[in-house]
């Protein structure tokens, strides 16, 4: 089931009404995580129920595997059994999502070197969400190893916690040691964080259907024909890419953060306005920022992290930065994206740059030349690795990237002007309000006549102007 | 949780509120008449004790308003039929699809409207059509007029696959069509797979701007099957000419059909209005393209002294060269008011040729 789509529509007052009326009735944090599990695991075979049961078998194999290293055992055993878990749960993820590619890679490098071997075409179907909810999952035994969380007896708790509907699909990625506590005690209705949470899922909708989803039968239509496409027109694509690549998951997690606030749980936040990066290092700080987080604390800083000579320091980089590609597909595209972005990190780590902590423009509303200059740069480095994100092949990406550099001439096709300027509404929409948390959150400020005229006027400009019945969100095939 | 709930509902309210009246005023929702299958003849049409009249509009910005009128046959014509007992002077039955049909441009400005005017009042024009018909609905639907208006002349407008469409056998295209299928050795027809009716609860639905905007404006449906499909023919490109191969069924089904047609009505007039390929005339195309459909056609009405063939691609090819100007409005495939009096114009000069219809004393 997608966010934007009839059933949600139907299913969300019924979770809702369900979850909040088993919280008052007596049954407290059990019956409100009962509910949740019956209609996560409703959301999830509502798009394929003959894989309902991997959902199942990740949420058992986290559970059992928290129990067994909070045991009063060995260092020996504790690290046999999250070696265990990490295998198992990495192995169903490697099997569902990169088997098919290792296969493929591997006949094609044999006949390359002349050996004779049947081509296997395996046709497997990869779960929805899998590489979001098995991240999730493994924070708790990791967690728990390190000893940074407690494991809990509470199954129910842990089943919700680990199926949550709005978080099961695209993230964001959150963490054992902070949600887990949530699903442990009743939730109480909060009348302000609900109204909050519909506001964050009506930005959510507006970048998704709005945006996004104008953008992607351009990008879709370019990419399909880039051959006879001059060197301005495929930049302004590769722009459109961006911009519709950020509305689409960062609005689907606006959806996530903010349904998870109509249920009373604070999910991470995924987004902190990444193209107003000074620089890469920033970037990641804020793009997917569960995800590069959890690569930061899981992969990164056990390697070692910054706390090593330079060299292994860059090593470490590019190690987590191929992790971050791979992960998001079985694909040598994804790989040389993830290793461009380690490789934009060098700089940084060889000049002994650090990464700033504060909003850009801090407190001013026009950023100075110099912020604004690093800011361009770093989003037109971004750009260019979307290339490789976006393309259906090293192949594509390298035509595409030639044509940049190559096709000279030919003016701004036309019908990309008004694509232009919502690009530019948008931009400018989240600029004027990049300290929030969201953009529309300072509309809670404003009297109630004005507030809801503009609700309805974006709820208007939505139906009329979005792409409706459009593209699934991008980041649920990861 | 309940005043949260209370406060949600009364702001829905205000939302749809202000929506119905933003799509009546700032951008108008399509309206279109309801549609039913009248049980005592089978025949799709529209429901003449609802909304008679109102404008069409396109797209999400409800452009290219076009006005309707549902007459009480049930009919989209600025005429009224009467019955064949009242009949006064020669008819003329135009049977077709959505170009028939005409949501795309005004009432007035429709084949027979123009038709009409061309023959000077020495004849009515009555038109029959709606979106997705084909060759085996157009036979059924010569009883229904010959039974209720007994028109002279049966001009039946014909385009893309509308012979293989009838046939059962590639499918059901239209829920609402009489379709034939092979039977032993000859053709057996098919009354139509869906009974449409036009519900109270439809009725209530399309009185909502909102309703009618996102679903006729829009076209997002809650996955059920609509009864108005108005443009059911409307496919990219907007040729008519889609080079196919000749199924082995095309020949034997057209000549099935044509005498159907000639046996059921002895004594009337046909004449096969055959759509011819814009585009490739648009592009300059010195060569038309095979129309594998037409071929088949000539082929089934030989032999029949009663049933004529009017070929538009040379009418469209003569008078684009002349005004180079689109026979077709904005959706590229349907006729515009132009269009429309162009063949219209072609179809007059037809029957008159044929001495159908008396020449014009003007």
């Amino acid at each position: 089931m997608q966010f934007v789509s009839q059933a949600f529509v139907v299913f969300l007052p019924l979770a809702f009404v369900a979850y909040w009326v088993a919280g008052r009735l007596g049954g407290g944090a059990t019956a409100q995580n009962v509910v949740l599990i019956a209609a996560s695991y409703a959301f999830y075979a509502y798009w394929d129920v003959r894989l309902l049961w991997l959902l199942a078998a990740i949420s058992v194999i986290g559970f059992v595997s928290g129990l067994l290293l909070e045991r009063d055992s060995g260092p020996a055993t504790r690290k046999a059994v999250l070696v265990t878990t990490l295998l198992l749960s990495l192995g169903i993820l490697g099997f569902f999502k990169y088997f098919g590619f290792f296969l493929d890679s591997l006949t094609s490098a044999l006949q390359g070197v002349g050996f004779s071997t049947p081509s296997y075409a395996l046709n497997i179907l990869l779960p929805l969400g899998l590489s979001f909810y098995t991240f999730q999952m493994l924070t708790y035994p990791l967690d728990v190893y390190r000893r940074q969380a407690h494991a809990t007896r509470d199954a129910i708790a842990f089943l919700a916690f680990a199926s949550f509907f709005a978080q099961l699909t695209a993230g964001p990625i959150g963490r054992a040691r902070e949600l887990l506590p949530q699903y442990q005690a009743r939730r109480l209705f909060d009348d302000a964080r609900a109204r909050d949470g519909l506001r964050q899922v009506l930005w959510g909708l507006v970048k998704k259907v709005l945006v996004a989803d104008n953008l992607a039968p351009l990008v879709d239509h370019a990419y399909g024909g880039y051959q006879s496409m001059h060197s301005l027109d495929l930049l302004v694509i590769a722009v459109f890419f961006a911009v519709q690549l950020y509305a689409d998951f960062s609005g689907y997690s606006d959806m996530a953060i903010g349904l998870g606030k109509l249920f009373g749980l604070r999910l991470p936040t995924n987004f902190a306005y990444p193209y107003f990066s000074r620089s890469t290092a920033e970037f990641w700080r804020r793009w997917h920022m569960s995800f590069s987080f959890w690569i930061r604390d899981y992969v990164y800083i056990p390697l070692g992290g910054s706390r090593v000579r330079t060299p292994r320091r860059v090593f470490n980089v590019l190690v987590s930065f191929l992790c971050v590609g791979i992960w998001h597909g079985a694909d040598w595209t994804f790989v040389v994206w993830g290793l461009l972005n380690g490789l934009y990190q060098i700089p940084g780590i060889l000049l002994g740059r650090t990464t700033p902590r504060d909003t850009i423009a801090h407190g001013r509303l026009i950023p100075s030349l110099r912020e604004a200059g690093a800011m361009l740069g770093t989003f037109l480095l971004a750009v260019l690795a979307w290339v490789f994100f976006r393309a259906d092949s090293l192949a594509q990406a390298a035509g595409v990237l030639g044509r940049f550099f190559t096709s000279p001439g030919g003016g701004l096709e036309t019908d990309y002007v008004p694509y232009l300027a919502l690009c530019a509404a948008l931009l400018v929409g989240e600029w004027l309000q990049r300290e929030q948390p969201y953009t529309l959150r300072q509309l809670r400020r404003l009297p109630v006549p004005v507030r809801w005229a503009s609700y309805c006027a974006l709820l208007l400009t939505l139906l009329v102007l979005g792409a409706h019945g459009a593209s699934p969100f991008v980041y649920v095939q990861f | 949780m309940v005043k949260f709930a209370l406060r949600l509902g009364v702001f829905l309210f205000v939302l749809a509120v202000v929506a119905e009246v933003f799509f009546r005023t700032i951008i108008p929702a399509t309206s279109l008449p309801g549609s039913y299958m009248d049980p005592r003849d089978e025949i799709f049409r529209f429901d003449s004790t609802w909304v008679t009249s109102g404008t069409n509009t396109h797209g999400r910005f409800g452009l290219r308003p076009a006005a309707w009128r549902v007459n009480s046959a049930g009919w989209n014509s600025q005429f009224d039929y009467t019955s064949s007992q009242e009949k006064e002077r020669p008819r003329i039955a135009l049977l077709g699809d959505s170009f028939i049909e005409g949501f795309p441009t005004d009432v007035d400005t429709h084949v027979d409207a123009y038709l009409h005017e061309l023959a000077g009042g020495q004849a009515d024009v009555y038109a029959f059509g709606r979106s997705g018909w084909y060759l085996a609905q157009y036979v059924a639907l010569a009883r229904y007029a010959e039974q209720r208006f007994a028109p002279d002349i049966y001009v039946i407008f014909l385009n893309y696959q509308d012979i293989q469409d009838s046939l059962r056998e590639n499918g059901v295209k239209t829920p609402y069509a009489y379709q034939i299928t092979q039977d032993g050795a000859g053709f057996r027809e098919l009354e139509p797979p869906v009974r449409f009716v036009f519900t109270p609860r439809s009725k209530l639905l399309r009185r909502s701007a909102i309703v009618r905007y996102v679903r006729g404006n829009l076209r997002l449906t809650w996955g059920r099957t609509e009864a108005v499909v108005e443009d059911a023919n409307l496919r990219p490109g907007g040729g008519a000419a889609e080079a196919q191969e000749a199924s082995p069924l095309l020949q034997p089904a057209a000549d099935h059909m044509i005498e159907r047609l000639v046996t059921e009505h002895p004594g009337r007039d046909f004449l096969f209005v055959v759509d011819g390929d814009r585009d490739a005339i648009y592009a300059g195309d010195a060569v038309d393209p095979p129309r594998p459909e037409l071929d088949v056609l000539r082929r089934a009405v030989q032999g029949h002294a009663n049933v004529r063939i009017l070929d538009l691609q040379p009418v469209y090819r003569a008078v684009y060269a002349r005004d180079r100007r689109r026979f077709d409005g904005a959706d590229g495939n349907h006729w515009d008011a132009y269009g429309n009096r162009v063949v219209a114009e072609a179809v007059f000069i037809a029957l008159t040729a044929d001495q159908q219809l008396p020449p014009r004393q003007d």
